[in-house]
């Protein structure tokens, strides 16, 4: 199967839309209705996604949101901000500390990014029934972190179907970050305001506001790479 | 803003080892490509050490059968070396016999001595010729094949008188005979 190990894809999941790029197709949207679930999402991959590939899967927020983590004096040891990340999100997410896989970059520890241990689960599943394999699975707001733009920036937010995610920096490392899912598009600005004042943060003095789901044509330099053309500013 | 980098992927532990054992294998090749260099170019140097000592030898060679062909086709040097070798041979077993001889009535007259053949002649007047059977035979005393023949026996006159008469023998032998 070394053939098919070397096909690459990448596959955006959200609750309202999926993106599936190879190079053989292009990129494919589907909307799926309403609020879906993680299994709901990777079945319309299925559909989309004949043969098996190396998958580079990301996450919208609201599959895994963005957690700013405040640490007590004294955890500075890796293990230890992950285990009291893990609590500080699981409580956030109202879930069992051992329903949660988390991630956590060591350079930027103040933001964690949860995953709910069933979504990992059927994702782990789904790729290892379809032939798949797993090369990477992150948020798309850590994606968008890595923008170009972001290098002078202190705040950006971004504005996913299902979500909208506000990252705020002290300095240079992010240290305040909040996302808030959506019923409807409608709800994205009132959502936004809400957390500039829920995180302390000065609205008139906000980052990038970055748009992420809609083929776009305006193309504006210093976006992130990955998915070009799906990424517009506010 | 510093960038986030968030996988949920952990990397797997045979990316390690096949990073190790590629780390490995480059050292590997490395330590013995530089070896082999290394002994590339000590086998060059002793080539090179080889070719020279060679060329050496033929020169010296060349030089050597030069000065050889020049010795010998100078005919002072082929005398020379003839009066060499005549000097070096030893003569000692040809006087040993001449002085032991103790037989009465005999008289040495001549020592010949060819030294380019080393053959040896020694004339002895004597009384008669059972006198010169017996010379001969003290001459070959002590040696393992007789080396002194009886070469010629003469008569010589003295006085006139018959009775009188004398002889002279000539014996010859080898010098390698002798020792």
């Amino acid at each position: 199967m070394l053939w098919a190990r070397s096909r690459r894809a990448s596959v955006y999941l959200s609750r309202w839309l999926v993106l599936v790029r190879t190079s053989a197709t292009g990129t494919v949207e589907a909307e799926l209705s309403g609020d879906a679930s993680m299994d709901e999402a990777l079945a319309r991959v299925s559909g989309i996604l004949a043969s098996p590939a190396n998958l580079t899967i990301h996450l919208s927020a609201a599959f895994c949101p963005a957690i700013g983590i405040e640490y007590p004096e004294g955890v500075h040891r890796y293990k230890e901000r992950v285990i009291f990340s893990r609590s500080v999100c699981a409580a956030r997410l109202d879930v069992a500390v051992d329903a949660i896989e988390i991630a956590l970059d060591p350079s930027t520890p103040k933001v964690a990014a949860p995953v709910l241990s069933s979504d990992w689960r059927s994702l782990a599943q789904w790729a290892s029934e379809d032939g798949h394999r797993l090369s990477s699975v992150s948020p798309l707001w850590s994606v968008a972190s890595r923008a170009q733009m972001m290098n002078r920036a202190n705040s950006y937010a971004l504005h996913e179907p299902d979500s909208v995610t506000l990252v705020g920096a002290a300095a240079t490392e992010p240290t305040h970050a909040m996302t808030l899912r959506l019923n409807s598009a409608d709800q994205s600005a009132d959502a936004l305001n809400r957390m500039h004042q829920a995180l302390g943060l000065d609205v008139g003095e906000a980052g990038p506001r970055m748009q992420f789901g809609r083929a776009s044509q305006e193309l504006h330099a210093g976006l992130p790479n990955p998915w070009k053309g799906y990424w517009s500013l506010q | 803003m510093k960038r986030v980098d968030l996988n949920f992927v952990r990397p797997s532990k045979w990316i390690f080892i096949w990073v190790a054992a590629l780390l490995m294998l480059a050292a590997g090749t490395a330590a013995v490509g530089w070896t082999a260099g290394k002994l590339g170019r000590v086998t060059q140097s002793n080539d090179e050490a080889a070719q020279r000592i060679i060329a050496k030898v033929q020169e010296l060679s060349s030089q050597h059968a030069n000065a050889l062909a020049a010795a010998n086709a100078d005919p002072t040097q082929a005398q020379f070396r003839k009066v060499q070798g005549q000097l070096q041979l030893d003569w000692s077993p040809v006087f040993a016999t001449v002085e032991n001889l103790r037989e009465p009535g005999t008289r040495l007259v001549s020592l010949v001595i060819g030294s380019d053949t080393q053959t040896i002649q020694v004339e002895y007047e004597v009384e008669s010729l059972a006198q010169a059977a017996r010379l001969t035979s003290a001459m070959n005393a002590g040696l393992p094949q007789p080396a002194w023949k009886l070469a010629s026996v003469s008569a010589v006159s003295a006085g006139g008188l018959a009775a009188s008469e004398r002889m002279r023998g000539i014996w010859r032998g080898q010098l390698n005979g002798l020792r």
